[in-house]
């Protein structure tokens, strides 16, 4: 009995360890997201890197465009976004039919200056960094 | 009776003896000269202030018989005076007068039988004091007598001959001399106090005539007779049958003249006849002071006259002449007139008063003359002398040798001239209408033939073997009220006529009528009336030729003419055969009729024009278009207000095009026309029907498209709603043809990031400017090696976006739905979008139609069954179509049943690790997955597979470069616990590993967690999305 006890004693004490090791979500101010962002995303099939901006809207609605291969402003794709807590979802829209596309991801920081998210959906994880256009 | 007579006979021999006794013993013993001579002295020193000198004087019977005469033989009067040309003024060998006594004794009547001179000189003479040296006798001191109350005083003179005297007058005075030598001359006559009847006959004479230093006869021949009657108290001379001759010239002439004092003028009334004489002596005749009016003219030639003045002669009036003058065997050489002229006759009238234009003309009854190689002749009539002089001739050109007549054009004018005139011209016109140029007023009219004209102006030139031109002015044709101005009828057997180096044209057997309006009037456009009639038609210029076989027309310009006070202008025209030939474009025509009017063309022209022709057959730059039957009727309607000049045309009409075959470089096969029908106005194209078949596509377009004038404008799209039904469609063969419609240079030459290569074809460039629909019905579609079957839908093209809207089809894999969208507003930003909808077919067909789907899901190639298929994918692409990943995106679903687990690669793989037995059957029971595509990730959303008795979950990422990242949940298993396993890497490089499981709740639902629920109901979004689109039949 006792031997069953101390075994219960460890349990519960290690799953009090993990429970507080466990770090509470981060939450980040959305409006500072808005605005321009320009991200440098690396393309290993070309081995280069291509030049991609954001523009996150106070309407919940952003349109990103990739300067490298030749979209311009007008002809960027258009997105909604939302930030919840760490969870940054955007859902692109296609411009031919209305379908959104969902994609999640994790902001690890978010300044005036300097947005850092990751896709964690990836394998590796896929880290982004943006800059705020000034 | 015979003793009676003899008895009488007997007494007048007596009587006649006794007589002629004597009248001889007078002769010779009573009256004899040396008696007489002395008495003839002293009288003659009575009556004479001059000396005298009388050497016998002696009466004449016998040589007078029966008259008694006097004959003075060496009389002479000697009266000398400083610078005579003589001191005798008269001397005469013999002088023989015969009067008749009798009468004179009884009545006082003065009768000179005779008075003949033979032999002598007279010497006239006035000094310049103008004291003559004939003034020889002494003043008159005796008192006049009353001889009215007399009886009337007679002479009469049967015979006064002259017979080799001399006369010379030499007035100082009056600085005039005059000469007759060897002067012959019979004269009669008798006067009264009433009339005086004479009949002068002068045989011979040489006269000099000088007046004031100037010679005006130099032994001129002149001989006359002239009987003549005169009427003192009238001054009315009468003259018979009488005849002037001066060196041959003879003038003949008979009538009379008076000088009627009472009306102040001289009555004419004269006939004469100058007979045929060389112009040569005429010209002798004329003073050496008038000889320079002359100068550089030699005439010769015949000139015969006749006619009559008649009238009356005042200040201001002539008497009527009617003069007949003839000119033959003439030459004539003129300083002015470059060509010499011979054979010269001429028949003329002249018949006037001098004064009245009225009556007054000149008739050319006849002329013709010679050049060295031209021949011509006219007649006609010149009147209205006096005002503005009108002539009227007929001309005829007998043969004008053209080459004449280069001295008459100026050499500055570089112009050759060869050839043969022949014709006749008709003229009548008056000189104003010359001098005004009032071409419109004069009367024109002949006919000419040209042979072998060749003529050059400069580097212009026109050649004709014949030709000949009927020309008349005013028209004659009244049928034309129009243009009654000039006719003009070219009938030319071969014509060649250009530039040299430059455009030329040749006509042979042609016909070419023209008639016109006053072409003079500048204040109008002139009325034309042009037909034609032409064996054959050629011209060229540099490269291009065209021939044309029998054309033949009808053009018609009127100008404010008709009701409507507006230009018109109507043509008809026919050929039976054209070629042209443009370098090595070439075009060629076989029967072609053409009818058009053009109204109010000066303004705001408005054209009707129907149009055939057949087997049209044209060529250029290996491009070409054969068409058996084409025919358009159209009218065009001109808006002047319109800058552009297109858009100031507008036409309206109907269109037709039977079997026609277009061959062109932008086609790899024919375009096939069977039939087109068509009508058309500015803003609407309305295609009745119209049969096109292109290589492998066959279809038949008909419907309206509208907006076009506003679309050339600007001011809206080009708008088209058409049927299109085919049989077969190559579907890209067709994109290609409408490639890059209304795109603009700036689009089309933009800087593209493609290689050269892709400059040669480019991208298919969406039609701009338009919005078209077409509503399909497509037996069979090709695209590419690929074949859809009974295609029905909307193809809709607006200004840069193709719509394929919700296209119905079937192909060999499945009936299928498409919606696509390909727009491109850039040629290096192409967008494409397509919403597939595959309901029915087979995974293994649906890899092959859509490959790029195993990118996406490559564990598909596991599977072998049914599926339904549903994709949204969207992308912009660069000019060589290559995906811009940054702009894929894509949403797709996919339901499996009763499927086949492939024995693949991947499977084996996963099947050792989830330890499957292999006596299992490979089914799959059902498959249902939803994935997106977001630039270059491929997003699995957990998917169940149930097979056997393993139910798994799997989801995960898949890349486009091949790597990806799968978790295989293990739900349901025979095995004891879960196994979950993470696929990651690429084909190549597989790692399969155990992972805590992430969807083992997915089938319980109270049991899932936040993220699989949000998964879930992404699946659920992404499924609704893309099934909103599909169309249930």
């Amino acid at each position: 009995m006792k031997r069953i006890f101390i075994y219960m004693i460890a349990c519960l004490s290690i799953a009090l360890m993990f429970t507080s090791c466990e770090k509470d979500e981060e939450s980040f101010d959305e409006t500072l997201l808005y605005g321009e962002w320009i991200s440098m995303e690396y393309d290993s099939e070309e081995q280069k890197n291509h030049e991609v901006h954001y523009e996150y809207l106070s309407s919940k609605t952003g349109k990103t465009w990739d300067i490298t291969e030749d979209v311009q402003y007008e002809n960027a794709s258009t997105f909604e976004w939302t930030l919840v807590k760490s969870d940054l979802t955007h859902i692109h829209i296609m411009e031919g039919g209305g379908q959104g596309i969902p994609k999640s991801y994790t902001v690890t920081e978010l300044t005036a200056t300097t947005l850092k998210y990751e896709d964690r959906v990836a394998n590796p994880v896929v880290k982004y960094s943006l800059t705020k256009k000034k | 009776m015979k003793k009676v007579l003899k008895r009488i006979a007997l007494a007048l021999a007596i009587l006649l003896f006794v007589v002629f006794s004597v009248i001889g013993v007078a002769l010779w013993f009573v009256f004899t000269p040396e008696r007489l001579t002395p008495v003839v002295r002293k009288q003659a020193a009575q009556f004479l202030t001059c000396q005298s000198e009388v050497e016998r004087v002696e009466l004449t019977f016998f040589s007078t018989f029966p008259k008694f005469g006097l004959k003075v033989s060496g009389f002479a009067l000697i009266n000398p005076m400083p610078d005579a040309q003589s001191d005798t003024l008269v001397r005469l060998d013999e002088l023989i007068g015969v009067v008749d006594v009798g009468v004179y004794w009884k009545r006082g009547d003065i009768v000179l039988n005779e008075l003949i001179v033979r032999k002598g000189s007279i010497n006239a003479f006035v000094d310049s004091l103008g004291r003559p040296n004939f003034d020889i006798t002494p003043p008159d001191t005796a008192v006049v007598e009353d001889t009215s109350a007399s009886s009337a005083f007679k002479l009469d003179i049967h015979n006064v001959e002259l017979d080799g005297v001399d006369l010379s007058y030499v007035d100082r005075q009056s600085k005039m001399t005059a000469d007759v030598r060897a002067l012959s001359l019979q004269m009669s006559g008798a006067m009264d106090s009433v009339n005086l009847i004479t009949n002068i006959n002068l045989k011979n004479s040489l006269v000099s005539f000088d007046f004031e230093g100037a010679k005006y006869l130099d032994s001129a021949d002149i001989k006359f007779a002239i009987p003549s009657k005169v009427v003192m108290a009238r001054s009315f001379v009468e003259f018979d049958e009488s005849v002037f001759s001066i060196n041959g010239i003879e003038l003949s002439f008979k009538g009379t003249v008076e000088n009627d004092t009472v009306n102040r003028r001289i009555n004419t009334d004269v006939e004469y006849e100058l007979r045929k004489f060389p112009v040569s002596t005429a010209i002798a005749l004329i003073p050496a002071s008038f000889q320079s009016y002359l100068k550089g003219i030699e005439v010769d030639g015949f000139f015969e006259s006749d006619g009559k003045v008649s009238g009356f002669y005042t200040d201001s009036v002539m008497p009527l002449m009617d003069i007949h003058m003839v000119f033959t065997d003439g030459t004539l050489k003129y300083d002015a007139l470059p060509l010499p002229l011979s054979s010269i006759n001429g028949d003329f009238t002249f018949y006037s008063d001098l004064k009245n234009d009225a009556i007054s003309y000149f008739r050319i009854n006849s002329f013709s003359a010679n050049t060295p190689k031209s021949s011509f002749g006219t007649k006609g009539v010149v009147n209205h002398l006096f005002s503005d002089i009108r002539i009227d001739l007929n001309s005829q050109i007998g043969r004008l040798n053209l080459s004449e007549l280069k001295p008459f054009i100026p050499e500055d004018m570089n112009i050759k001239m060869k050839g043969i005139a022949a014709g006749n011209v008709q003229t009548a016109f008056s000189m104003s209408q010359v001098e005004k140029m009032l071409l419109d007023k004069m009367r024109i009219a002949g006919s000419v033939t040209l042979s072998d004209f060749d003529f050059a102006f400069d580097s212009i030139f026109m050649k004709t073997n014949k030709t000949k031109v009927d020309f008349a002015l005013p028209n004659p044709n009244k049928q034309n009220k129009y243009s009654q101005y000039l006719y003009s009828k070219v009938q030319a057997e071969n014509v060649e006529a250009g530039i040299l180096k430059g455009p030329r044209t040749f006509i042979r057997n042609g016909i070419i009528t023209v008639e016109t309006s006053d072409v003079m009037d500048t204040t109008r456009l002139p009325d034309v009336a042009c037909v034609f009639d032409i064996d054959s038609l050629a011209a060229s210029m540099d490269t291009i030729d065209v021939q044309i076989r029998k054309p033949k027309g009808k053009l018609v310009m009127l100008s404010q003419k008709g009701p409507s006070r507006k230009d018109e202008v109507a043509v008809t025209y026919s050929n039976l055969g054209l070629n042209a030939k443009a370098g090595e474009s070439t075009v060629k025509l076989d029967k072609t009729h053409l009818v058009a009017n053009v109204l109010n063309f000066m303004d705001a022209p408005k054209i009707d024009l129907e149009c055939e022709a057949a087997n049209l057959s044209a060529a250029m730059d290996g491009n070409s278009v054969d068409i058996v039957k084409f025919s358009i009727n159209t009218n065009l309607v001109n808006d002047p207000t319109q800058k552009d000049s297109l858009l100031q045309w507008m036409p309206k009409g109907t269109l037709s095009l039977d079997k026609g075959i277009i061959r062109t470089a932008m086609l790899n096969s024919p375009l096939e026309i069977p039939s087109i029908k068509m009508n058309f106005s500015p803003e609407v194209f309305d295609i009745k029907e119209s049969h096109l078949k292109i290589d492998r596509s066959d279809f038949s377009l008909s419907g309206t498209l509208t907006n076009m004038l506003s679309y050339y404008r600007g001011d809206s799209l080009l708008k088209g709603d058409f049927s299109f039904v085919s049989s077969q469609t190559d579907v890209l063969q067709l994109m290609s043809l409408t490639s890059g419609i209304g795109e603009d240079s700036s689009s089309t030459d933009e800087q593209t990031v493609v290689d050269d290569s892709s400059s040669v074809t480019g991208p298919y460039m969406v039609p701009k400017g338009i919005d078209v629909t077409l509503k399909t019905k497509i037996d069979r579609a090709l695209f590419g090696t690929e074949v859809a079957r009974d295609i029905r839908g909307e193809v809709r093209v607006r200004d840069g976006l193709l719509v394929l809207d919700d296209l119905l089809f079937t192909t060999p894999a499945s009936k299928m739905q498409l919606t696509a969208i390909y727009k491109t507003p850039r040629k290096n930003h192409l967008y494409a979008y397509f919403d597939y909808h595959m309901l029915d077919i087979q995974i293994e067909d649906l890899l092959k139609m859509v490959p790029s789907i195993d990118t996406m899901m490559p564990m598909l190639r596991s599977f072998k069954g049914n599926a339904e298929f549903h994709l949204a994918a969207e992308t912009y692409m660069d000019s060589l179509y290559k995906p811009k990943k940054s702009t894929i995106r894509g949403v797709s679903s996919i339901r499996g049943y009763d499927l086949v687990l492939m024995d693949g690669e991947t499977f084996t793989e996963i099947a050792k690790t989830l330890r499957f037995t292999k006596g299992a059957q490979n089914k799959v029971d059902s498959l249902s997955a939803e994935f997106t595509i977001f630039k270059k990730e491929i997003d699995i959303y957990p998917f169940m597979v149930v097979m056997d008795k393993y139910k798994a979950v799997v989801a995960g990422r898949h890349n486009l470069d091949m790597s990806f990242n799968y978790n295989i949940s293990l739900l349901e298993s025979p095995l004891p616990v879960k196994i979950c396993v993470d696929v990651s890497g690429n084909v190549d490089d597989l790692k399969v590993r155990p992972v805590k499981c992430k969807y083992e709740d997915l089938n319980r639902p109270v049991s899932r967690k936040l993220l699989q629920n949000r998964q879930m109901e992404l699946r659920k979004m992404i499924r609704e999305s893309i099934m909103k689109n599909v169309v249930k039949e």
